[in-house]
């Protein structure tokens, strides 16, 4: 089942037209296995996509509401313009009892396709605000956690840790936070960082929490905070893709050179255990991106190129699949990949870029379930990029249930 | 002088202005920037040398930015379509970026993304040297950003496209401050 909410008739269109190429994409599967850098083969394959006949499995969030595993209504599209997919804009709790995510108030519309000035918009004029939300799955209800806040890490114990701006976001400056915590949504939030800065929280490793803070040219730093005013720089210039089963180690892509590397990372001391240059792959590989998991010893993560599955449980790090992205399909990016329950099956999201006919920079975007052993990928909804579709995921280690 | 003329979507669309009475957008002249590629890009300065509306071009240069084509792929993503105001320029900027460095406006992707701290640069010292640790562009691989526009320097067999645009942006109806201030609709992005 395609949903085609809040759709233009042009839009409806185009979401049918994704539906009937994903449905066309399932005879053109390829596999190959070369010989990488390493020694092991690597399992080379292009994506086949095809449209689902019934509900797939995982959380997403998409304009308001929550699908897949669970239905809900939100207090408002989950969404964060301050950070894209850097982080969850949707969070689990422990238990997957409650959702933590964010929302974004625009305090005055803008016209993408227009300069600021050519809207009568001067420096400092105030334009929009996040704020920070919890929702309760048993009884419906959705409450401001913080205002002005957005970007949660959710720990196993239920500790919260999110971006407090320091003021609105505004008109020629750059919009800067504090990275609070709070070890419960509903105890006094306490201040970890240093300074205020342009602050992303990702995900929890153990006590430690590790977040972005983003730079000119949109650089990366990744920080770990070990307590209050305890910050450190992980990685400058990176990614972080996952954290370790058992929060003790981060896989981060370096995107200091391209092609970049990925290396794994004692969180507690910032040594690196183990680095593979992704140019020696050979299999063209640029980069790698934030928004993977890691399960086992086994780390999806998104890449230019497609999904690549590493292996880090031998003491190196290897290439051990690669679902190649298509560029003649409507998936031709596939991010924010999740295992789920095994790690043969991800949930993910896959963008298509806008027609030529298509005016800005809005993509189509569908839930994907992808099976790794056969390279296959279930597609169900089609929405447009301003539904905030998204899957809802909780990256921080160790998990603390079963799920 | 290189001036010459070619197609440009925004003096089609200025002539089309001037035809029902409409002045061009600004006295000063703007870059366009035509996205077709990360690697691969194109950046042109475009001006108004007298009240006649003929638009004038510098020599186009090759530019990249990003490395994926998702413009809400915050820092890897290519910049946003639509015109920029600028908020500041230096000729020897000195922090993660440095050298000739022009600060332009937030903007939002089409699913409300907002792309920041974008700048049009390149891979030089803040003297306009090189250091290959970090700061020269030696490969072609150097066109990528995390979404600025980033043009080639010298010294390494590529143009000085960076000081290039750098002349054409402070002498060809354009701007001459330096530091943080506001030049209006100074970049054009469309694909």
């Amino acid at each position: 089942m395609i949903s085609l909410r809040g759709l233009s008739r042009r839009g409806k269109a185009a979401a049918w037209l994704a539906a009937l190429t994903f449905a066309a994409l399932g005879a053109v599967g390829a596999a190959q296995s070369i010989g990488s850098a390493g020694t092991r083969l690597v399992d080379v394959r292009a994506l086949t996509v095809r449209g689902a006949d019934g509900p797939i499995n995982g959380l997403f969030v998409a304009a308001g509401h929550v699908e897949g595993t669970r239905s809900a209504a939100l207090a408002g599209t989950a969404s964060s313009p301050l950070s894209g997919w850097i982080a969850p804009v949707a969070v689990p709790t422990v238990g997957g009892g409650q959702l933590v995510y964010s929302t974004w108030h625009e305090l005055r519309h803008q016209d993408p396709g227009l300069s600021w000035s050519k809207q009568g918009i001067h420096s400092g004029d105030a334009l929009g605000t996040p704020t920070l939300w919890l929702h309760d799955f048993a009884s419906g209800r959705d409450t401001a956690i913080d205002a002005n806040s957005f970007s949660a890490a959710v720990r196993s114990d239920g500790a919260i840790a999110y971006v407090r701006g320091t003021d609105v976001y505004r008109a020629f400056t750059t919009y800067t936070g504090d990275v609070v915590v709070r070890s419960s949504t509903s105890a006094r939030p306490v201040v970890w960082s240093t300074e205020p800065a342009d602050y992303v929280a990702a995900a929890w490793a153990g006590n430690t929490l590790l977040a972005y803070r983003i730079g000119e040219d949109e650089r990366l730093d990744v920080l770990a905070f070990d307590g209050p005013g305890e910050q450190r720089t992980l990685m400058a210039d990176a990614d972080l893709v996952a954290v370790s089963p058992d929060g003790t180690q981060a896989f981060l892509a370096s995107q200091e050179n391209v092609p970049g590397s990925v290396s794994v990372v004692n969180v507690a001391d910032g040594t690196i255990a183990v680095t593979l240059e992704l140019g020696s792959l050979q299999q063209g590989i640029l980069w790698a991106a934030y928004g993977g998991s890691w399960l086992g010893d086994l780390v999806a993560a998104p890449t230019n190129a497609g999904i690549a599955v590493f292996d880090v449980g031998t003491g190196a790090i290897s290439l051990r699949e690669l679902l190649k992205n298509d560029p003649n399909t409507l998936a031709n990016d596939i991010i924010e990949p999740q295992f789920s329950g095994d790690t043969d099956h991800i949930i993910a999201r896959g963008d298509a870029r806008p027609g030529t006919d298509t005016a800005g920079d809005e993509d189509t975007t569908t839930t994907l379930e992808c099976d790794l052993a056969t390279a296959t990928c279930l597609a169900r909804a089609a929405d447009p990029g301003g539904a905030w579709l998204h899957p809802a995921y909780n990256p921080s280690r160790p998990k603390g249930d079963d799920s | 002088m290189n001036t010459r003329t070619r197609f440009s979507p925004v003096v089609g669309a200025a002539l089309a202005a001037i035809a029902i009475g409409v002045a061009p957008a600004s006295a000063h002249g703007h870059f366009e920037f035509h996205r077709t590629s990360n690697l691969n890009s194109s950046l042109v300065w475009v001006y108004y040398p007298s009240a006649n509306p003929t638009a004038h071009y510098s020599p186009t240069w090759r530019a990249g930015s990003g490395d994926s084509t998702n413009c809400s792929y915050v820092g890897h993503g290519w910049l946003p379509l639509g015109w920029y105001d600028v908020k500041g320029h230096w000729d020897h900027y000195d922090s993660t970026i440095k050298g000739i460095a022009t600060y332009l406006q937030d903007k939002a992707c089409g699913d409300g993304t907002l792309r920041t701290q974008l700048f049009i640069h390149s891979k030089e010292l803040a003297n306009w040297g090189s250091s290959c640790e970090t700061y020269c562009f030696d490969s072609s691989s150097d066109y990528y950003s995390n979404g600025c526009i980033k043009l080639s320097h010298s010294g390494y067999g590529f143009p000085d496209n960076i000081q290039d645009a750098h002349w054409w942006w402070h002498n060809r109806d354009g701007y001459s401050f330096h530091g943080y201030s506001t030049a209006n609709d100074a970049l054009y992005v469309y694909s």
